[in-house]
């Protein structure tokens, strides 16, 4: 089972769901799986038993991306973040103005599953 | 009073237990009016930690009522002789809903979420209050599902007498590990 297959799995009874074809790899968490703020913390517990690794919330909300200097303005982000969060995880959906909060809402079980690959490969 | 209190406390007044369950089958539907309705209910930790199983099937029913036969005979055999037939007696009505046509059954599950935050640190007070939650929560859920169905014109129950066996009735259910029964309400119409 990869990685995508065993996260699916984990979240199942996180998010109160029954098959693993309803949490699909493009599904946000909170915007389609609703995913509440607090789901995290047994999310990253699961995680971090299973797999392994540490997981912050500030990875998810992709805030970490807003930290250096330029790379948000007035809450949103800019063309450069944007450009380096899709190179990160392998997509097009992320567009200069996005908030941050918008990043957190569209984070997708795919996306967890990239930080998790990327966090293993370098134990 | 207001025209919907007035509503309410009919429905309140009106309600009854049923304890004496007909064959007679419930209309198509109904069912799914009734969980639409307990979905309104609150829930600490929200809609995603509770779910209702329906069982209609009467075999399953069967197997149910026979679950809770034997684990009270299985806990009468470990009492004094003289208290045995008064626990076996108060037992019968564990069964009052094995003539219902249709069962709810709802269930919850108690999130980890104390444990995860402060690991090894977590006391078994914070773990109680956490599962106390949703056993408060399953029981609000269970309430909205007896006032729906009596706004339905269906009667029914609410049991927790049967989950002497709770362990065994998830097993027939196939319940997932992490849900755990709250309540067994038989729905129908009385003889």
């Amino acid at each position: 089972m990869d990685t995508l297959e065993k996260l699916q799995q984990l979240l199942l009874p996180i998010l109160g769901l029954e098959n693993r074809e309803e949490v699909k790899p493009e599904s946000a968490l909170v915007r389609d799986l609703g995913a509440e703020s607090i789901d995290f913390v047994e999310i990253f517990y699961e995680i971090e038993n299973q797999f392994g690794v540490k997981i912050k919330v500030q990875e998810i909300a992709q805030s970490d991306y807003g930290n250096s200097e330029g790379s948000v303005d007035n809450g949103k982000i800019s063309a450069e973040t944007a450009a380096k969060l899709n190179a990160d995880f392998n997509s097009d959906r992320f567009v200069e103005g996005l908030t941050i909060r918008e990043l957190f809402e569209t984070f997708t079980v795919r996306d967890l599953a990239t930080i998790i690959d990327r966090k293993r490969s370098v134990l | 009073m207001s025209e919907k209190s007035q509503f309410l406390k009919e429905l309140f007044q009106e309600r009854r237990s049923c304890r004496n369950f007909s064959k007679r089958a419930l209309p198509s539907n109904i069912v799914e009016q009734i969980i639409s309705m307990a979905k309104l209910s609150p829930f600490a930790g929200g809609r995603k930690n509770w779910g209702v199983e329906v069982v209609n099937s009467s075999e399953t029913i069967s197997k149910i009522a026979v679950a809770v036969e034997e684990r009270l005979n299985a806990s009468a055999a470990l009492m004094e002789r003289e208290s045995a037939p008064l626990f076996l007696e108060y037992g019968k009505s564990f069964l009052f809903f094995k003539e219902a046509p249709t069962l709810l059954i709802p269930h919850f599950r108690v999130s980890p979420t104390m444990r995860a935050l402060l690991r090894d640190r977590v006391t078994e007070e914070l773990l109680q209050w956490e599962r106390e939650n949703a056993v408060k929560s399953i029981s609000a859920v269970t309430t909205f599902i007896l006032l729906a169905a009596e706004s339905l014109g269906v009667e029914s129950c609410y049991m927790t007498g049967p989950l002497i066996a709770s362990d065994t009735i998830a097993q027939i259910l196939q319940l997932p590990k992490e849900r755990e029964i709250g309540a067994l309400v038989p729905i129908g119409y009385c003889k």
